[in-house]
């Protein structure tokens, strides 16, 4: 998952970032301020946008208008400090999924930004079921008939994505745009390795293969018809 | 209530009777009672007069006619036939009396032979107090007023009298009751009194319609003013009142002062809700930083590390409190229009420890800091205060200023005031942005960034000290140019330090 923080002040902005890189593995980008926030928004998918209300340059109303005008479906989770029920009426209004008032509890800040993303993909709570597979993404443990399987967190990052969207086939370049901040440098042929990691650790010995490549388009995380 | 009339009364106890009575009244009320009051005592003047007048013609009239009378029973007097001395009057003959159960009296005595006849209810008790001849006086008969005549030496000429004198002189007394007058006059006096009176009623109520009328268009402002609240300002006075010039100056009064109350309140909502936003993210930003270092076990190093964020996060709130109570405080010294007088500040010496202050600050955005100016002068101020003043300004400049750019700070004078300027060759301030840059917080600053380190208060704080000093603050500026602030404030009036105790009105 690739999350935008848009939020102008720095400290604020680092420790949503921290958190959410560390608790929920996510990979996060910063803008601290309006334009940038909305240059970022427009440019790259992301699968959550928290954003902050009082932005220099563009105010962060004006920004969610402009952002949901253009038909993005990113959920939005507004961090406020302004907590009249007008104004929050106007942000639901306006496109925002989600508020929180400063100041706000960071466990619920994560809980929240996590129900958000796994609403977005159609995952109504955060046990991640896909045949005898559990991911749970709030202990971020992964279980397969009954056996505990430990991965590393760039393996967690590629089937957490996969199991939010099973069925689905994922390219490669979206499992690029989704687990990897702005600042990393970005090889394709990474995401092979933790392909063939996870294929290892999930699938090998187990009677039903999970983990899917199509050639030229992707990978899937599926029961494969017909093989069970 | 009735306490607080009493102590109405005490405290003003010139105030009449009438004055308490008014003060109880409506407008309304005290304006029909004028009217009506007015037109009782036309009334009252008016019966007054009316009976006085009616008497007066009555009588005058009652007079004539007792003379009249008077002349008649004269006329009357015969000497007996048979030429017994005497005077025999032909009672037949005389006039009729006004009033028959209370007849007339009258009495005929010839002056030289001493004969004399009268009337039957004729006592000579009547007679005393007579006054001197032609005019008329007042006596009672068995408790009935009577108005008497006395005529003196009326000469009468009798056909049948040939034997004797011919000089027949008589003194005729004749008086009649005057009851007819008195009732006649009241009647006349009852008439005036019912019609004032109704004219009274009638102008009572006409008064009162056209009070109630008049006043309608009061009635619909205090409408209208009442239904000001906190949230709803809108204030339209009515036409009628707009149109009426009683109240045209008030209409317009209300609604100048309700707009600036209404502009003084929208202040203080929006720094409320600007501190509270500021204080707000400033304790997000502490429980986060708190709660994302308690998220796993983290190693000693972490935990310093995330200790010293946190020690930065409470500087910065502190900063930002500091910042909004000095702000309180010299808005309240503007509000309150005292500001300390006492302090004599040198000009000059303010504006260099300011640069020295702000030193660190440049060298670390690569700014060049310039101090040019004449000895200055001293201005009544707290030294201090000035100095922050400087330092604001010339952290905003900083701030604004790109790398290896300069900020001037200049020190001018002019007759009686002195001008100290802060240039910038910066980033500038667009047009539309100009008038709002004192503003507290300066919402919707776009060049507000706050990894310049600003809360956008020290601008406000400059305007406030300025204020309290009874100098005054402006800006100019250029995009991409530069930004020029310059403050002038008023040179202290005195020379010698001693006067300084007596503060000079100018100085607030």
């Amino acid at each position: 998952m690739r999350v935008l923080v848009i939020e102008d002040e720095r400290r604020l902005a680092e420790n949503v970032a921290r958190s959410l890189k560390e608790n929920a593995a996510w990979a996060v980008d910063v803008a601290l301020d309006g334009e940038n926030g909305l240059h970022l928004a427009e440019s790259v998918s992301y699968d959550l946008i928290v954003l902050d209300l009082m932005l220099p340059k563009m105010d962060g109303l004006e920004l969610l208008r402009r952002y949901r005008k253009q038909g993005h479906k990113t959920p939005v989770l507004v961090l406020t400090a302004r907590d009249e029920k007008g104004s929050v009426v106007t942000l639901l209004n306006a496109g925002a999924d989600d508020y929180l008032a400063k100041p706000f509890d960071l466990g619920e800040f994560l809980a929240r930004a996590k129900a958000l993303v796994r609403r977005a993909k159609g995952q109504p709570t955060p046990m991640l079921v896909v045949a005898d597979l559990e991911v749970n993404t709030i202990e971020r443990s992964v279980r397969r008939a009954g056996h505990d399987i430990t991965l590393t967190p760039m393996e967690y990052r590629v089937l957490e994505y996969l199991a939010h969207r099973p069925r689905a086939v994922v390219s490669k370049t979206e499992l690029l745009e989704h687990l990897y901040d702005y600042n990393w440098e970005k090889f394709s042929n990474v995401i092979e390795v933790y392909i063939s990691g996870l294929r290892r650790k999930i699938d090998d010995g187990a009677p039903v293969k999970l983990i899917r490549t199509l050639r030229g388009q992707g990978y899937a995380l599926r029961v494969e018809e017909g093989r069970r | 209530m009735l306490v607080r009339e009493r102590w109405n009364f005490t405290n003003q106890g010139y105030s009449s009777f009438l004055d308490l009575t008014m003060k109880r009244l409506s407008l309304t009320g005290r304006l029909i009672a004028m009217v009506v009051g007015a037109q009782f005592l036309l009334a009252i003047g008016l019966v007054l007069v009316g009976i006085t007048f009616a008497r007066r013609q009555l009588l005058a009239a009652f007079d004539m006619s007792l003379q009249g009378k008077a002349r008649a029973i004269a006329a009357l007097v015969y000497y007996p036939p048979d030429g017994k001395p005497g005077l025999l009057i032909d009672e037949d003959e005389a006039p009729p009396p006004f009033d028959v159960s209370r007849p007339d009296i009258y009495q005929v005595t010839s002056a030289i032979r001493k004969f004399e006849a009268h009337s039957k209810n004729f006592d000579t008790a009547f007679l005393r107090g007579e006054p001197s001849r032609g005019e008329y006086w007042n006596f009672t008969s068995k408790g009935v007023p009577y108005r008497g005549l006395i005529l003196r030496n009326v000469s009468i000429r009798d056909a049948q009298i040939d034997t004797l004198d011919t000089d027949v002189s008589l003194d005729v007394f004749y008086a009649a009751p005057t009851l007819d007058i008195t009732r006649r006059a009241d009647e006349v006096g009852m008439m005036v009194g019912g019609a004032s009176l109704l004219l009274l009623v009638l102008t009572g109520l006409l008064a009162a319609w056209a009070v109630r009328r008049g006043l309608w268009p009061l009635h619909g402002l205090a409408g209208e003013a009442a239904g000001i609240s906190v949230k709803n300002w809108n204030f339209r006075p009515p036409k009628a009142a707009l149109e009426t010039p009683e109240l045209a100056p008030l209409a317009h009064a209300i609604e100048t002062v309700l707009g600036k109350l209404e502009l003084a309140f929208e202040q203080q909502r929006e720094f409320l809700a600007d501190a509270a936003h500021e204080l707000k993210t400033s304790v997000a930003i502490l429980k986060s930083t708190f709660q994302s270092l308690l998220q796993k076990p983290r190693s000693p190093h972490e935990y310093r590390a995330g200790l010293l964020d946190l020690l930065g996060d409470v500087d910065r709130l502190e900063e930002l409190l500091n910042r909004m109570l000095r702000l309180a405080r010299a808005e309240q010294q503007v509000a309150d229009g005292e500001a300390r007088t006492l302090d004599v500040a040198d000009l000059a010496s303010t504006c260099e420890m300011a640069v020295a202050r702000i030193k660190n600050l440049a060298a670390t955005r690569g700014v060049e800091v310039q101090f040019s100016g004449d000895g200055g002068g001293t201005v009544r101020a707290d030294p201090e205060d000035l100095e922050l003043v400087w330092v604001n300004l010339l952290e905003n400049a900083i701030q604004h200023s790109p790398p290896s750019s300069t900020v001037r700070l200049q020190l001018e004078r002019t007759a009686d005031s002195a001008c100290i300027s802060v240039q910038d060759w910066g980033t500038g301030i667009a047009p539309q942005d100009l008038p709002y840059i004192f503003e507290r917080f300066r919402r919707g600053d776009p060049s507000r960034s706050r990894e310049t380190g600003g809360f956008g208060l020290g601008l406000a704080i400059a305007k406030a000290i300025v204020e309290a000093y009874g100098g005054n603050i402006q800006a100019k500026s250029t995009l991409q140019e530069g930004t020029c602030i310059w403050v002038s404030l008023p040179f202290s009036k005195q020379a010698e330090p001693d006067s300084s105790a007596v503060p000079s009105p100018e100085a607030s």
